[in-house]
């Protein structure tokens, strides 16, 4: 009202000030550009350290499932080791028991079950088996029994079944 | 615009040049309130420059305003362009303000375009009538007079209109008024020389009071001249009986001049002092 001008376009702000409002702009934008970058890294960290923890649950349950089958490998290995034992000695055995076999004896055939020994064979008297054949088989075994056959020559078949342990 | 006005505080500057010097008053403002102020004179219009510079670089919100100091302005009761035209008004060579779609005030484009050339730097420029007229009380058959140190703006009212506008330059008659003072007081001290050689510097003294009171008379007889004058002008174009004269002082009129227009012409009057930059402020902030 009143005018006859009409006044010029005043700016705002000083251009010092301009400049101050510049550089805090571009500070704060960096403020918020960085505390951006953090949350954003916080949500990558917070999923992975998910993700981590789901592995660590899996990674539990192999554990577990690990040590079962570690405990099985050692029933096997204990039940192999027992085996291997069993078979050292069954094999020192028969190797002591082919040694002790004397000459007037001849074996037809041996057959091994678990504790059990069973031995055909042909002599020709019994006292030659009972002499030379019977104390170590009974050194060896804790039951001995044979049983006697008379072939026609003579001679006798024979059977012994011998026991390790007690008879099952 | 409110969140402007919140956060700014804008710097008011107004000024006018009288006798060579330029007054200016810059205020400012926080919303309504005013928080500094500051008068100042300059001698030169680059001292006014440089001291609007400062300001306006402190502040960038400084609006600037004067008013229109010569002859080059009037006041229309319309706001149509046809009275311009019935009063003889080249409407292609004057920028007119219309108030209130009721009157107008105008400016020729020449003296316009002088003052921006003069005054690059402001905002906002008025009619001196825009003083008297913001000023204004009663505005019904009443004879407002704006006194300053070089004018006597005269603007009359009726049916709350400005009616009738004239300016009365007092620089020449007061050069005359001047020559005649200077005559008198040589006389004056003529006088002294010859009476009273020892005559205590007092007395010396006291001639400048005399000299002053003397250009107070004349200068508040030239008012009444021309409050006169503009009497029988508008008395003569068929005005109404004018019932109130309101003068406007900014240069320390005496009071006797509300007995000398009541002994002379017969009409109350009131003397009023304003404060033409304070006026001025206020109007920008209006505009603002």
């Amino acid at each position: 009202m009143y005018s006859f001008t009409t006044p010029k376009p005043k700016p705002l702000i000083k251009e010092d000030t301009k400049l101050w409002l510049i550089f805090i702009i571009i500070s704060v934008v960096l403020y918020i550009s960085f505390a951006l970058f953090l949350e954003i890294k916080t949500v990558i960290y917070n999923k992975d350290t998910e993700s981590f923890n789901r592995e660590i649950v899996k990674l539990k349950q192999q554990i577990t499932q690990i040590d079962l089958q570690k405990q099985f490998i050692y029933k096997q290995k204990t039940l192999y080791e027992d085996i291997m034992v069993k078979n050292s000695l069954m094999k020192d055995s028969i190797k002591n028991l082919l040694d002790l076999i004397p000459d007037p004896i001849t074996l037809n055939s041996i057959s091994f079950d678990k504790n059990k020994l069973i031995i055909y064979g042909i002599t020709p008297t019994q006292d030659i088996y009972n002499m030379l054949m019977l104390p170590p088989l009974e050194s060896i075994f804790t039951q001995t029994k044979t049983y006697f056959y008379q072939m026609s020559n003579g001679w006798y078949k024979f059977k012994s079944v011998n026991y390790l342990k007690e008879k099952q | 615009m409110f969140l402007k006005n919140l956060i700014f505080k804008p710097n008011f500057i107004a000024f006018y040049k009288a006798k060579s010097k330029y007054k200016v008053l810059n205020e400012q403002y926080k919303k309504e309130k005013i928080i500094f102020s500051e008068t100042k004179e300059f001698e030169s219009i680059n001292d006014l420059k440089e001291y609007i510079d400062t300001v306006t670089e402190d502040n960038p919100q400084t609006y600037v305003s004067t008013f229109i100091t010569s002859l080059n302005q009037g006041i229309v009761p319309s706001c149509d362009k046809h009275k311009y035209k019935e009063l003889e008004i080249d409407i292609n060579n004057i920028k007119m303000v219309c108030i209130n779609n009721k009157y107008s005030f105008y400016t020729t484009l020449y003296g316009l375009m002088e003052i921006k050339k003069e005054y690059p730097f402001i905002d906002f420029l008025y009619s001196v009538y825009a003083i008297i007229d913001k000023n204004s009380t009663l505005r019904h058959n009443s004879l407002y007079i704006l006194s300053t140190e070089e004018f006597s703006y005269i603007l009359i009212y009726k049916d709350h209109i400005p009616v009738f506008g004239d300016i009365f330059e007092i620089n020449e008659e007061l050069q005359n008024e001047e020559e005649n003072i200077e005559d008198i007081s040589d006389i004056d001290i003529v006088e002294d020389f010859d009476e009273a050689l020892d005559e205590d510097i007092e007395n010396i003294e006291e001639e400048p009071e005399e000299n002053e009171n003397i250009e107070h008379f004349n200068i508040e007889s030239k008012i009444l001249e021309h409050v006169k004058t503009a009497i029988k002008e508008y008395y003569e174009n068929g005005g109404d009986f004018i019932e109130k004269i309101f003068i406007f002082d900014t240069i320390g009129i005496e009071k006797t001049i509300t007995d000398m227009i009541n002994d002379e012409i017969f009409i109350e009057s009131s003397l009023n002092k304003i404060d033409i930059l304070k006026t001025l402020n206020e109007i920008s902030r209006k505009n603002v």
